[in-house]
């Protein structure tokens, strides 16, 4: 029969050999969380520094888009306007000299010269008018989408009052923007308010 | 038995390869996490350099309009300083009418330091080659503290980015669009920037820096539109009022039967050998309509325009000049639209009031006269709206008060944002500052426009004092940004005082088509008068106080006696009658 002294001995000695794996792997497990959490932040900065990149690249291709539509509204008189009725866009089969097929060349110009865009956006919306207290108004809407996830990145909507003639046309002209990108509701029909007070 | 403690070799060995391995996977993660660390740094500092440079040229613009028409003329020259060359690009003495009129429009400046030093000591320089930096001003004064240590001065410098602006090929009018390109490189390695970042958009260019030609091209495009308004007045004012055309027609020739003059007695659109009548007759009521209603809708909105005005007083506060320059706006707009949709009716009436088809004289002729005289009596009848006077008279009244208002409400509203700027220019925000101070250029402007050829009675100040005024205000507004270093609005200052110095030339291919319209109001006032003068003619003609000399037939007829006669005797009387009057002329040749 083994002495009660044999069997601490044994279990001391094992208690010592199997030191040594644990304190490896105590120091591994901790190095590894600090890295892991090192690895996880610098992500989510790489995350953040790209949500950063890909928001300022959308609303400036947002707002090329309005600025198009915009001239595009001065290059005809209001009567003539291709915008009486709602159109939206991109129109697939547009053709060359319309204004669908205009604005999809101005864009394309724009994809041609940062490839990254034309990777990773997408844009639609439309355009429409309405006349308030003898104010003509341009009502400008535009969605920027990530091409390959389909989610949408912003959703802005601009309202532009149409000059009337030289004395507007040489004087300040008023312009509204609102950012809807944060609003759950869908699309607005109603003017804002302060073109809506007016 | 003694217990064996301590680590057998082959637990050793096996603990520091471990160990080891450990070590490297744990070091290679910090470094491939530290150098995507420094990689996110380096994109993220490109992104916000291009994002700031893209806002800081926006905003450029924003306070000086002739910013974009300045860099394209920079653009244009070889010898570029490119730490500077954007910061006062327009400050040299420069033809504007020139620079406008190019009609093609590119700039393309590459490694534009982001931030540059113009001396050893590194005291002034220049952020993004937009925004100078001095010793003497406030903001950046402070080496490391402050400002600089925001910017992280250091590591900023490394950085330098392209600027490529072209017009918008695809936009019409071409020109009136203009893409901003912005890349900015990392200039901290031994081999060119591998990863550039690029910004891309586009920006609606300002009245200021547009070419003429595009300029032209919007003006006459707003100008097809600028009658719509009154003529939407003038169908609702009718419809209100319950009104018909034939119906019109009609309650005149009532008036002319029951007239004691014959010529004015046999009006009878029913006859069937004046069907044709008709239908001309209510082509050229319609004109009439369109003048008399487009003259009075204005009548009535000036009037209520003045009283709003009257009850502003005289103040010089902020609310009350804005009231005053809406109010003023509001009057010139009217005297523009009116005056759009008058000259034409007007040819229109002169081309009724001539008798058609009165030759040959047959008994039919005097039949031809029927619109003239329908015309006549109803512009000759007194005016509702002042009853001592023809509604033709009230008309020429109406029609020569419009180069006075329009002139006078421009004057006004100049004179008003003016006095306001002079008065008030330390205690207005900066954006009430550019605001009114671009609104009173404007209505310096729409005042002086071609103002020699405005025949406006009353006293009228010349262009030469307004331009003085305007002047004198650019020079307050370029001390007091320069005292605060407000450079952009100093550059915004110098551009329009020079512009000021050059308007006569640059307005003159510049405003054509406002000269255009500003031209109709001279020839309005003629028009109607020879309006007047015709329906006189017609009045006499009616009286029988004067003959007329009918084409083909040289002899006189008398178009009362005519009418008499046929009334009184029928159509082969009236035969006899022109016999009678052919005879009596040719006697009277060979006597």
């Amino acid at each position: 029969m083994q002495k009660l002294s044999d069997i601490k001995s044994g279990l001391n000695r094992t208690n010592k050999r199997g030191m040594a794996l644990p304190v490896v792997l105590v120091l591994f497990s901790t190095l590894s969380i600090g890295i892991f959490s090192l690895w996880i932040i610098t992500n989510q900065e790489r995350g953040s520094s790209k949500n950063f990149v890909v928001n300022t690249k959308a609303a400036l291709l947002a707002d090329a888009i309005h600025v198009f539509l915009t001239a595009q509204a001065y290059s005809a008189p209001w009567s003539e306007r291709f915008f009486k009725e709602k159109q939206r866009f991109p129109i697939s089969s547009a053709g060359t000299g319309t204004w669908a097929g205009k604005l999809q060349a101005s864009i394309a110009e724009m994809y041609k010269s940062d490839p990254w865009l034309a990777a990773n956006l997408d844009y639609r919306g439309d355009i429409s008018s309405t006349v308030k207290d003898d104010q003509k108004i341009i009502i400008i809407s535009v969605i920027i989408e990530n091409r390959r996830t389909g989610d949408m990145i912003c959703r802005h909507k601009y309202y532009e009052v149409y000059k009337r003639d030289l004395i507007d046309t040489i004087g300040e002209g008023v312009s509204l923007f609102v950012d809807e990108t944060e609003s759950s509701d869908s699309p607005s029909e109603d003017l804002p308010p302060e073109l809506s007070q007016t | 038995m003694r217990a064996r403690v301590g680590f057998t070799i082959i637990e050793m060995i096996f603990a520091v390869v471990l160990l080891a391995f450990f070590i490297y996977f744990i070091a290679n993660s910090f470094v491939s996490t530290k150098k995507q660390h420094h990689m996110n740094s380096e994109y993220l500092t490109r992104a916000y350099i291009a994002d700031v440079v893209i806002k800081l040229i926006k905003e450029r613009i924003e306070v000086n309009p002739n910013f974009l028409a300045g860099i394209n003329n920079i653009g244009n020259n070889n010898n570029l300083d490119k730490s500077s060359c954007l910061v006062n690009p327009i400050a040299e003495n420069i033809n504007f009418n020139q620079l406008l009129n190019k009609p093609d429009y590119k700039v393309a400046l590459r490694d534009i330091p982001v931030i540059s030093y113009a001396d050893a000591d590194k005291e002034s320089g220049f952020y993004f080659g937009i925004i100078e930096f001095k010793p003497e001003n406030d903001l950046f004064r402070g080496s490391e503290s402050g400002f600089k240590t925001f910017l992280n001065v250091n590591e900023l410098e490394k950085y330098s980015y392209d600027l490529k602006i072209s017009n918008d090929s695809q936009a019409n009018p071409v020109g009136l669009v203009k893409i901003i390109e912005v890349t900015v490189r990392y200039n901290g390695l031994n081999q060119p920037d591998p990863s550039p970042f690029k910004l891309t958009t586009k920006i609606v260019c300002p009245v200021s820096s547009m070419s003429s030609a595009t300029y032209e091209e919007i003006q006459k495009n707003l100008f097809k539109e600028i009658a719509s308004d009154i003529y939407t007045s003038i169908e609702a004012d009718l419809a209100r009022g319950g009104f018909s055309l034939s119906a019109l027609v009609a309650g005149i020739e009532r008036d002319c039967k029951a007239s004691t003059f014959s010529t004015m007695k046999i009006v009878d659109l029913g006859m069937p050998e004046n069907a044709p009548d008709r239908p001309r007759a209510e082509a050229a009521f319609k004109q009439i309509l369109v003048l008399h209603c487009a003259l009075e809708l204005y009548q009535e909105a000036i009037s209520e325009l003045n009283s709003e005005l009257a009850l502003l007083g005289d103040k010089d506060d902020v609310v009350s000049t804005v009231k005053v320059m809406d109010n003023s706006v509001q009057k010139a707009q009217w005297a523009l639209q009116v005056l759009e949709v008058t000259v034409d009716p007007i040819d229109d009436i002169l081309l009724a009031l001539k008798p058609a088809g009165i030759a040959p004289p047959s008994p039919d002729a005097m039949f031809n006269y029927q619109v003239p005289i329908m015309a006549m009596r109803y512009l000759l009848s007194a005016s509702e709206n002042d009853r001592d006077s023809t509604r033709i008279s009230r008309f020429v009244t109406i029609a020569e008060s419009l180069p006075q208002e329009y002139s006078q409400s421009m004057q006004e509203a100049f004179t008003r944002v003016n006095r306001l700027l002079q008065s008030s220019y330390r205690k207005l925000t900066p954006r009430q500052l550019q605001k009114y101070s671009r609104s009173m250029l404007s209505f310096y402007q729409l005042a002086s426009i071609n103002s020699s050829r405005l025949t406006v009675s009353g006293p009228r100040r010349t262009a030469t004092e307004l331009a003085q005024q305007a002047s004198s205000t650019l020079s307050l507004l370029y001390s007091f940004y320069g005292e605060n270093n407000y450079l952009a609005g100093v550059e915004f200052v110098e551009c329009e005082k020079q512009k000021l110095q050059q308007f006569n030339s640059i307005s003159a291919t510049r405003l054509k088509e406002m000269i255009k319209k500003i031209q109709k109001f001279n020839n309005l006032g003629g028009k109607l008068n020879q309006l007047k003068a015709e329906l006189s003619k017609i009045d006499a003609v009616a009286r029988g106080a004067q003959s007329v000399n009918l084409v083909s037939a040289p002899y006189d007829v008398n178009m009362d006696e005519l009418c008499d006669v046929y009334l009184k005797r029928g159509r082969q009387a009236v035969t006899e009658y022109l016999e009678r009057c052919r005879r009596e002329y040719e006697a009277s040749l060979q006597n």
